[in-house]
């Protein structure tokens, strides 16, 4: 299933957002978002998963998603959004629960995607007992659990420290090459944009306009750390952003 | 605290020894830097309180027996204490304890619960909420006692007026710390909860009432305790048998050894009563870091 | 004939009283001095209203200021803490604990019982009354209405009761409203009240009267004049200078309005009085009936009834509301009044 963003447009009464945006999202792809702060990344997100309208324009799906696939669109969230009173397995049952499974088939899921993300041991687990990686991971699985088309990543990494980012980043990366899932991934970070994405579209300022989309074609398992093609991607789309993110930071915040 | 100024004064001495054949110039004395990052952080000394309370209630009673008190103004400590020994001894405790714990064990469980169901109302739908803010923030303020009369009317002289004037006191608190506490609920659940597309009801269900929980203990925490405080309000009308009926005869008769014994009965039973609830919260609520 | 009946009563236990020379006649032997009377808006605190009106209280060299309270409860422990000075109420529970940690005294004697006299009523809900309790001695398993445990209310029903052989069930309200809406909505069976709120009630359908406590208790002590300890210990021109003056505001109102001898002007002029401080809240028309019903006698001489008093500590101690050991030592100072 692919999808399309198509001339889409924004604005929180005065403030306008999102100025026409045009983007395609193929299936088997990661597309990485960059832009500076407050351009309107998340609100794009919140657009494609239909979590929210936009002014004008309109996200188009082509195709159906896959079957057995319980919730098409699926967000994994900077801050985890855990039920802090439900165990790792209870977080990952929740969005289960109302699809009717079964209590036998919903248990082999949770097991299954447990397994996936390396967590079986943690099944019992309350959040307040894990680290941040780890409780990125259980959003991982909880995501994965309900077998997504596409997974809407805003910020997945950020909370966590650089170690467990670099950690979860090869885990994503793994994960990319075993199941070959879509997905937007929002970032500010440039070179997370550029490990993880096949395209990196980068914004503009508030509002918001596509400045730039880069297609990367090394796949994602072959990308290294210290690769010199990579290092001089990022270089490029500092320079892009620079400007950018100078003119954002000056901004007043309530414009 | 202590070690630590040991551990630093010992590395200072040590330093200042090794490097005893260095030159130093002249006036340049070693100093240990001055520990500031004391005081304004509480810890729990267990054996303060019950001392404080002990040595209160000595002076009491030495005031008392000397007469340096009037038993006018206070009674002896020791005849407190013989009033209980009687309660204990003939009985009366309990035919005063129950009908008062079953008028706040009722009133309180139906003012909580109607109030933790229209809060929860108030919190998720917005007519609700227009409708019925203002009607609760105008019941709030009013004292319930002096709607015992008109309750008479309503709820008879019997139990039921004693049941509404308690389940009134205790309903208003409920409502606004249980909205508040909807209020409160992390959004971004919330917003989880839709993404995954999970209907209304599991996420009011799964996402909304357990992440208002803690509002709501807070909540019956407040209630809880304006409900014992009714108890004697309740208790004013019509009642023979009961802490507060105790109490206000007491009062009445200037008997002021009784008086004392009721009200740290009834104090005694907002101690249980908060830590019966600090059980159950710690328990329903060992999510919480 | 109801003042023969009265003096009868004093000459028969007069031999007790020779104690004390009774100042009847005020003379100013305690000159300016400034004392707080404690009085509650009601019929029964006239005395105290006449000797103000009529300058008995200047002539006895006491500069008074009123005190008003809304019940009688906390009047006694203004005495006790020297809010106040002197006041007069109901002999209560908390009356007899003050006396007896040594911080009130009851000195003299105010409002009686007396037969012949329209005194205190008993009187019966509308559906009690219309499910049988016509008379006391029906009242067996019924509701009484009380103020508090202890109070006058809760003496005169078990006497009441106690006299017929019934048990009733006390039922405390703790104020004469809540009880006056408690018996129009039925929800206690009987009570007893002065007449001047007995009789609109039952004029108005409201309530009806059964019988006259006054049948059960005759010469009842129903209120006494008191004070603090240290007034009666220890102030003694002063205390013998109000009761003086009291006693004095006492036979004017006495005379006036129960036994009527001043003719319709000295009746009418004492109603005018009164209203100054009764049911101030309505007309003189209106009040006027409520003042006049309300006329029981104050006892001449402010003579206290010593029988009576002594009956109802008594029952205080048989109820356990008060202590076993309170005596009438602790709570009657007999020195300043003619006892009976
Ligand atoms: N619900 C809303 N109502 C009004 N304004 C909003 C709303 N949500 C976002 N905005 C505004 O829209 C702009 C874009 O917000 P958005 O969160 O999408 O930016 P972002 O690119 O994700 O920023 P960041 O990098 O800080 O996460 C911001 O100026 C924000 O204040
Ligand atoms: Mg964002």
């Amino acid at each position: 299933m692919d999808l399309r963003v198509d001339a889409l447009s924004h604005r929180y009464g005065n403030l306008e957002v999102l100025s026409d945006i045009s983007l395609d999202i193929p299936a088997g792809q990661v597309v990485s978002i960059i832009g500076p702060s407050g351009c309107g990344k998340s609100t794009l997100l919140r657009f494609i998963g239909g979590l929210e309208r936009p002014s004008e324009g309109q996200i188009i799906q082509r195709g159906q998603p896959p079957e057995g696939s319980l919730n098409p669109l699926t967000y994994v969230f900077q801050d985890f959004a855990l039920l802090p009173w439900r165990t790792v397995a209870g977080n990952i049952a929740l969005v289960l629960e109302d699809h009717g499974l079964g209590s036998a088939r919903q248990d082999e899921i949770i097991t299954n995607v447990l397994a996936r993300t390396k967590l079986s041991e943690f099944r019992d687990a309350l959040p307040k007992q894990l680290s941040g990686g780890m409780k990125q991971r259980v959003a991982i699985a909880r995501a994965l659990a309900v077998n997504p088309a596409v997974m809407l990543m805003d910020e997945p990494l950020s909370a966590l420290d650089s170690q467990t980012r670099e950690l979860l980043m090869d885990d994503l990366i793994d994960l990319w090459a075993r199941e070959r899932f879509t997905a937007v991934y929002v970032t500010h970070n440039l070179a997370e944009a550029v490990r993880l994405g096949h395209q990196i579209v980068v914004l503009s300022r508030r509002p918001g306009k596509i400045r730039e989309i880069i297609t990367i074609e090394t796949p994602l398992d072959a990308r290294r750390r210290s690769d010199p093609e990579l290092a001089s991607i990022e270089e490029r789309l500092w320079s892009v952003m620079r400007d950018e993110a100078q003119a954002a930071d000056l901004e007043l915040v309530d414009g | 605290m202590a070690d630590t100024t040991h551990h630093s004064l010992g590395a200072q001495t040590e330093r200042t020894a090794a490097g005893a054949d260095k030159p130093h110039s002249a006036g340049e004395a070693n100093t240990t830097v001055r520990y500031r990052g004391g005081g304004f952080r509480t810890h729990s000394i267990f054996w303060v309180g019950p001392v404080v309370f002990v040595v209160l209630i000595a002076v009491w009673e030495w005031g008392t027996q000397t007469g340096f008190i009037s038993n006018l103004t206070l009674p002896k400590p020791s005849d407190v204490l013989g009033t209980f020994g009687e309660l204990w001894r003939t009985g009366t405790l309990f035919e005063h304890l129950i009908p008062s714990l079953t008028r706040f064990a009722v009133g309180s469980a139906m003012g909580c619960l109607a109030g933790v169901i229209i809060g929860v109302m108030i919190g998720l739908f917005s007519h609700v909420r227009a409708g019925l803010v203002p009607v609760v923030a105008a019941i709030f303020p009013i004292p319930k006692i002096a709607l015992l009369p008109l309750f008479i009317i309503w709820f008879g002289i019997g139990e039921g007026s004693k049941y509404a004037l308690i389940a009134l006191g205790t309903f208003t608190p409920m409502v606004v710390a249980t909205y508040g506490a909807v209020d409160n609920v992390d959004r971004t659940l919330i917003r989880m909860g839709q993404s995954f597309s999970l209907s209304w009801a599991s996420i009011v269900r799964k996402i909304v009432l357990p992440g208002a929980m803690p509002g709501i203990f807070s909540g019956l925490r407040v209630s809880l305790a304006i409900g014992i405080i009714l108890l004697v309000a309740a208790e004013m009308l019509g009642a023979r048998r009961g802490i507060g009926a105790y109490i206000l005869e007491a009062g009445s008769l200037y008997d002021l050894e009784r008086l004392f014994a009721g009200v740290i009965i009834l104090s005694a039973l907002g101690v249980v009563v908060n830590f019966v609830l600090g059980l159950i919260e710690d328990r329903v609520l060992r999510w919480r870091s | 004939m109801t003042k023969l009946t009265r003096r009868q009563t004093l000459g028969l236990i007069g031999g007790t009283a020779a104690l004390a020379a009774t100042p009847l006649i005020a003379k100013p032997a305690y000159a300016n001095t400034s004392i707080k009377v404690g009085a509650l808006r009601f019929t029964s605190h006239a005395a105290s209203f006449v000797a103000f009106e009529r300058g008995y209280f200047a002539d006895a060299g006491l500069d008074v200021e009123f005190e008003f309270f809304q019940a009688a409860q906390p009047m006694a422990l203004a005495i006790a803490s020297g809010d106040a000075d002197y006041a007069v109420t109901a002999i209560s529970g908390a009356l007899v604990s003050l006396a007896e940690r040594g911080a009130t005294k009851v000195i003299g004697g105010a409002l009686s019982e007396e037969q012949g006299i329209d005194g205190q009523k008993i009187v019966a809900s509308n559906a009690a009354f219309a499910d049988g309790v016509t008379s006391p001695a029906a009242l067996a398993g019924r509701t009484w209405a009380v103020t508090q445990a202890g109070s006058s209310f809760h003496y005169m029903g078990s006497k009441i009761s106690g006299a017929e052989g019934v048990e009733v069930e006390f039922q405390p309200l703790q104020g004469v409203g809540n009880i006056i809406g408690a018996l129009r909505s039925d929800q206690v069976d009987a009570w007893s009240i002065v007449p001047h709120i007995a009789k609109p009630l039952a004029a108005g359908g409201a309530i009806n009267i059964i019988g006259d406590v006054a049948d059960y208790l005759p010469n009842y002590q129903v209120t006494t004049v008191f004070t603090s300890t240290a007034n009666a210990a220890e102030e003694r021109a002063k205390t013998e200078a109000f009761l003086a003056a009291f006693a004095r505001g006492a036979a004017d109102f006495n005379a006036a309005l129960v036994d009527k001898t001043e003719g319709e002007d000295g009746a009418e002029e004492m109603v005018q009085l009164i209203h100054n401080y009764v049911y101030t809240d309505r007309e003189l028309d209106a009040a006027r009936p409520a003042i006049v019903n309300g006329a029981m006698r104050i006892n001449e001489g402010a003579a206290l009834n010593t029988t009576s008093v002594e009956d109802q500590l008594n029952w205080f101690k048989s109820e356990g509301l008060v202590d076993q050991a309170a005596s009438m030592e602790n709570l009657v100072d007999t020195s300043y009044v003619d006892t009976m």
